[in-house]
């Protein structure tokens, strides 16, 4: 039981990571950005080939030293990934409809359309199949709590995952950069009356968010592999999460990840049918739009604190 | 117009959003068939007072009451917008809404047909009673666009009607919709003279041939002064100044409410 | 002309950065389709793919395509903002016009010379069915088939057709194409139809391959010409529309000079032929293209018009169709006893159509109460789930559904009434088309009925301004929820009719991908219009079908969605309100760009409730 829980916890926290790039861009734009995914898998891709270019098909490196320098390494390459993505993205896919003043449904059908597009390219370019990733450490089982089996891959995920954490909360609540964000989010008016750069703002949003996500699809690919639909359900989980958490709050988004984490795995031990995972988490979707549409830090990202 | 006849009674409403308080212990009287006007600075509350007297927001304190006729009473706090209307009660916006992308005859017929019961089977098979209720909405229509002027704009896209227009065709809707009362925020803002003169000619028709209670917001003082037969005056969310035009034009509170007002702009 | 002499020294013959900008996009637009349209990658050698695309003679087309496509564009800005002249102002008819012309003795001549043309073009869409080019038919065997009595109903079609074309044609070049310089364009056009000519894959523009220098492919290829006419008239005219200037901008009223104008006697005549085709035409067609017909064509008409109920009239995204499709589809197989899980009765399947439609349309209303009361990208992202959440059931959840293994044989349909027995026969493909029909064509008056109806008007009110509508007494909650239900129970009658035709039910035809595959029929065609939405399903189903059949244009299906995700940016970028739009949806598109009123209900202003 406690294995699960601990499963919920570390998938938690990468569903955290991409539910910030819901949330950022929710803020800033009122939109969901349905390609979130695919900046999840570009990340993935990144990583796969930074790892298969340097470690290969070479033992897997065991010194403490190696695995930090491939992780971290790895994270920065996928977070760039991402960031490209992303960027590309809202270049093409948002910015030329906010320069129409266009309604809401063509953000969403052109996220859409970017996804697929995505989506396809990378499959048309690199195969369908899912394709193993080098492992930059190997994966032993490092203590037991309580009979749940924490592994390296678990303390690796804890660090880089809360180090990601602390410095996106960092930035947006420290930074000038998080505070042009942050007034785009509760007034994009009068933030371009201010002098704020809306357009580089936006711009920094998705940057922001593709990070993350790309470090999220860095830490996928090596658990699981990386194939071109691998963002998919990812992003359907981290949505709910970043909903859960009340989409446009950062700090829900965070702490949403990890309970539903919990929340989804934890039953499968009483279950034991894992593709129920999938059940939970709708429910819960429904559930929380249905009693508590804010999530439960609350939205906005401009207001709370 | 006896006092014991109200058609809204508002007592001590009280809307907040997070800090800001839009309302403070409001209460309000609106007599049946009177026309009377809120006045205020701009910020004072008078949307916000339309808004949860329409359900649109539910105030966190005090109760509204909608009397559709003397012997019924409903409560307002609460009952979602478009059950508010189906009572009878009908609104325009300060920033006017129509259905851009339709004709004039259709943003009226809409209003007309929100209170008929054709559902969707019936529309899809053009049932006897489809047919029935679409004449009667047809010719309704028409009636109520004659009644406010706009005959020669039947067929035109509500997106290129000039303002004075928009501002008769949204109050032909809400009329479609067969109201006890009509609350209009700031019909005559951005119209020019001579339309605001025939604005005040269809109001005082609404309030007498139709039998309508208005309330109005209003900033244009002329005009609530030559209609309304009672004013009350908000500033900064609650009521400063209650009575007829003679008395608020010679209240030394709004005088003030408005030259303070006034004076926070300068700095 | 007077905003031209008004601002004379605003005009600025030379290119600026923004030119240059639009040119390197224009040209990295050509770089991408090169790639898209270029040899698959692998894992292994990831950059295969790109290099093999870009760096060799398969780049050059596209290059030129996007250097076309960059002077066109700069062209439009230009005249647009008054640097450059259009040749618009002058008031002279264009030839076409005036070979139109009703007063015009030439009318007679034109009208002889059209129907010729149209029986041609007819004729060579016969090759959809195959009798005439595909078997090389003789001219002896062509003559004959023009003698054949069907030819008649064809040749009413062509006059319906014609007339259609041409009118539409008229108003586009009237409007449209003296905005670019003639030159300009006639060069374009010869450059697309030559690169044509010389490619070996026709399904994008201008590929150019030096495959096509090869004489064996080259046989083949002008073998199958008829692919590139009728590419390259598509290709022509969707061109064209997407970089149409609408003339509904701004304030004005709309004109109408461009809308069709459709007289009762040109309607009853677009019926007859309409009619005819649908009924006639299939008789004629090829096993492989009456499978396609039913299955990849008919269904989907189905299904799109539904969804333009959910997304055209009442404006809400639902990602997560696909999921009532298959519940239909279950629904059969359980009162077939087809599922592990054995239903209390069997049923025929004309009577499990109305079960179908009962369970979709609740699961429609369970789904949507919850949801449809919050912002509309909300509904958007829990039908996705939803449609994951079916396609999970359907593939894992072996106890009752069997699982990936597949279900077990549905009943077929069959009559036994008053004496009349009548079994469909699995190979008489025709059987179940025209059945389909019989569902098909009452939906599309029905729709149509409800669209312009008090329903349909209170739709768009909700459309455009929630609040608004609110004001008056709309329920809107009721009424989306309704629409969403009505769209759930098409779905799941277009279900039965599948999982009937196909006879054993797989998960993996259910799949997400569904879902935005018919959501692009809807938005391609037309939101809102459901003779856009036919138009488009009809297009985007064919297209897919045909590059199948012909197996040499080098098509792989899996791409398909490479090219749908692609279609759907440019037209929300272009021509968001569709190819043969709704006049209601365009004008509030229009509306929106305007910075008018909020143009569907997921942007309608939410006021928030005080906490
Ligand atoms: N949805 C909302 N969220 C937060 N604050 C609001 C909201 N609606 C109104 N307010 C606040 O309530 C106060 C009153 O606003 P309201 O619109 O009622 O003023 P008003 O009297 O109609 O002014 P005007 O003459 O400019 O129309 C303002 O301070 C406004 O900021
Ligand atoms: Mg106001």
């Amino acid at each position: 039981m406690f294995n699960f829980l601990l499963q919920g916890i570390f998938t938690g926290l990468i569903f955290s990571l991409v539910a910030l790039g819901y949330t950022l861009v929710y803020g800033v734009l009122r939109l969901i950005n349905f390609a979130h995914s695919e900046v999840l898998m570009t990340g993935g891709f990144s990583g796969y080939f930074f790892l298969h270019y340097t470690i290969g098909i070479h033992p897997v490196p065991s010194s403490l030293w190696a695995t930090i320098f491939y992780v971290v390494l790895g994270v920065i390459i996928s977070g760039a990934g991402g960031t490209l993505a992303a960027l590309l993205i809202e270049r093409f896919a948002y910015r030329p409809l906010r320069r129409r003043n266009a309604p809401k449904l063509a953000y969403l059908i052109s996220a859409i359309g970017a996804s697929y597009f995505l989506l396809n390219l990378f499959g048309k370019e690199f195969g369908r199949y899912p394709v193993a990733t080098s492992q930059p450490f190997s994966n032993h089982v490092v203590a037991t709590i309580w009979g749940g089996q924490i592994t390296m891959y678990d303390i690796v995920i804890l660090f880089a995952t809360l180090a990601l954490l602390f410095s996106l909360d960092r930035i947006v609540y420290r930074s000038k950069m998080g505070r042009a964000i942050r007034a785009v989010a509760s007034d994009m008016e009068t933030a371009s009356l201010m002098g704020v750069n809306v357009n580089r703002t936006i711009a920094s949003t998705f940057a922001l968010g593709g990070f993350m996500g790309g470090a999220a699809g860095f830490f996928l690919a090596i658990n699981q592999g990386v194939s071109n639909n691998m963002g998919f359900k990812p992003a359907l989980f981290a949505f709910t999460a970043a909903v859960l958490g009340g989409i446009g709050n950062v700090r829900g988004a965070m702490v949403g990840g990890v309970i539903l984490g919990i929340v989804m795995f934890t039953p499968i031990y009483w279950l034991g049918q894992p593709w129920l995972e999938e059940v939970i988490a709708f429910s819960v979707l429904v559930l929380i739009l249905l009693f508590r549409p804010t999530g439960i830090l609350g939205e906005r990202l401009g207001r709370t604190a | 117009m006896t006092s014991n006849d109200p058609i809204f009674e508002v007592q001590d409403v009280t809307l907040r959003f997070g800090g800001v308080t839009s309302l403070n212990n409001v209460s309000i009287q609106h007599e049946r068939g009177e026309i009377l006007s809120v006045i205020g600075p701009n910020g004072a509350g008078k949307t916000s007072l339309f808004n949860c007297l329409t359900g649109v927001y539910v105030p966190q304190e005090g109760s509204i009451t909608f009397h559709p006729s003397v012997t019924k009473a409903i409560n307002i706090v609460g009952r979602p917008p478009h059950r508010v209307a189906h009572a009878g009660v009908a609104r325009t916006f300060q920033t006017s809404r129509m259905f851009n992308a339709l004709t004039t005859f259709e943003n009226v017929k809409i209003g007309v047909e929100a209170r008929q019961k054709t559902g969707p089977i019936g529309a899809m098979l053009k049932l006897p009673r489809t047919r029935h209720e679409e004449k009667y909405s047809d010719q309704r229509s028409h009636e109520l666009l004659e009644f406010v002027n706009l005959t020669h704009r039947t067929n035109t896209l509500a997106d290129s009607l000039p303002y004075g227009d928009r501002r008769r065709l949204e109050i032909a809707r809400a009329l479609g919709t067969d109201p006890k009362v009509l609350l209009l925020d700031e019909p005559a803002a951005g119209t020019n003279p001579s339309e605001k003169l025939a604005l005040a000619e269809l109001i005082n028709r609404i309030n007498t041939e139709l039998d309508i209670s208005i309330l109005l917001i209003e900033h244009d003082m002329k005009l609530v002064m030559s209609l309304a037969e009672r004013i009350i005056v908000l500033n900064f969310g609650g009521v400063i100044a209650e009575g007829t035009p003679q008395q608020i034009q010679n209240n030394p509170l709004v005088i003030e409410a408005y030259l303070g007002a006034s004076d926070e702009a300068k700095q | 002309m007077s905003v031209e002499a008004s601002a004379p020294q605003k005009r600025n013959r030379s290119l600026n950065s923004d030119d240059v900008r639009r040119m390197c996009t224009a040209i990295a637009g050509g770089l991408v389709l090169a790639i898209m349209t270029g040899p698959d990658g692998a894992i292994s050698d990831p950059t295969y793919g790109v290099k093999t695309s870009l760096l060799s003679g398969h780049v050059v087309g596209y290059l030129i395509f996007g250097v076309i496509i960059g002077c066109l564009l700069t062209y439009r800005a230009k005249v647009k903002d008054g640097t450059w002249r259009g040749d618009r102002t002058t008031p002279r008819r264009t030839s076409m016009e005036r070979a139109m012309s009703l007063s015009s003795v030439s009318r007679y001549a034109s009208l002889t010379v059209t129907a010729f043309a149209v029986a041609i073009i007819t004729l060579i869409f016969a090759d959809f069915s195959g009798p005439v080019l595909r078997n090389k038919m003789s001219m002896h065997a062509i003559a004959h088939q023009f003698l054949y009595t069907r030819t008649y109903g064809y040749l009413i079609l062509a006059f319906a057709l014609w007339f259609t074309v041409v009118n539409q044609a008229m108003r586009l070049t009237t409007f449209r194409l003296r905005s670019i310089p003639r030159p300009l364009f006639v060069l374009g056009a010869i450059i697309t139809i030559l690169l044509f000519s010389l490619t070996s894959d026709p399904f994008l523009p201008a590929r150019f391959s030096w495959r096509a220098l090869n004489p064996g492919v080259a046989n083949s290829l002008f073998h199958h010409w008829t692919t590139y006419l009728w590419l390259t008239f598509g290709l022509a005219v969707s061109l064209s529309w997407m970089f149409k200037r609408d003339s509904a901008r701004g304030t004005r009223p709309l004109r109408r000079s461009h809308a069709l104008v459709v007289t009762p006697s040109m309607r009853f005549l677009t019926y007859v032929a309409a009619g005819f085709v649908v009924f006639e035409a299939p008789k004629f067609m090829s096993t492989y293209w009456q499978i396609s017909l039913f299955q990849q064509i008919g269904v989907f008409c189905l299904l799109a018009i539904g969804l333009n109920i959910v997304v055209g009239f009442a404006g809400l995204l639902d990602l997560g169709y696909v999921a009532f499709y298959a519940l239909g589809a279950y629904v059969t197989a359980y009162f077939s006893g087809a599922l592990p899980l054995q239903p209390p009765f069997h049923l025929n399947p004309f009577l499990i159509i109305p079960f179908a439609i009962i369970i979709a349309m609740l699961s429609g209303v369970l789904l949507g109460l919850p949801t449809l009361r919050l912002r509309g990208d909300y509904l958007a992202i829990v039908t996705l789930g939803f449609g994951e959440i079916v396609y999970v059931l359907a593939n894992d959840w072996t106890q009752v559904t069997a699982g990936s293994a597949g279900t077990g044989a549905i009943t077929n349909f069959s009559i036994h009434f008053l004496g009349i027995n009548y079994a469909w026969n699995p190979v008489n493909y025709l059987s179940y088309y025209y059945l389909l029909l019989g569902v098909l064509i009452p939906a599309i008056f029905l729709f149509d009925f409800l669209n312009h109806s008090k329903v349909g008007r209170t739709w768009a009110a909700i459309r455009e301004d929630e609040v608004a509508a609110q004001s008056l007494g709309i329920n809107a909650l009721k009424y989306k929820v309704m629409a969403f239900a009505m769209g759930a129970s098409t779905a799941g009658v277009a279900g039965v009719f599948t999982a009937v035709k196909v006879g054993v039910l797989f998960p993996n035809t259910f799949v997400l991908q569904l879902s935005i595959s018919i959501l692009v029929l809807v938005i391609f065609g037309g939101m809102g219009s459901i003779v856009g939405v036919l138009f488009g399903a009809i297009v985007l189903q064919w297209l897919p079908s045909y590059l199948n059949f012909h197996s040499y244009l080098g098509f792989e299906e899996t791409n398909l969605y490479l090219y749908i995700g692609a279609l759907l940016i440019v037209m929300m970028i272009f021509r968001p309100q569709g190819l043969v739009p709704s006049r209601r949806r365009r004008r509030e598109i229009l509306d929106s760009q305007e910075g008018l009123g909020s143009a569907d209900a997921l942007g309608a202003i939410t006021y928030e409730q005080p906490s």
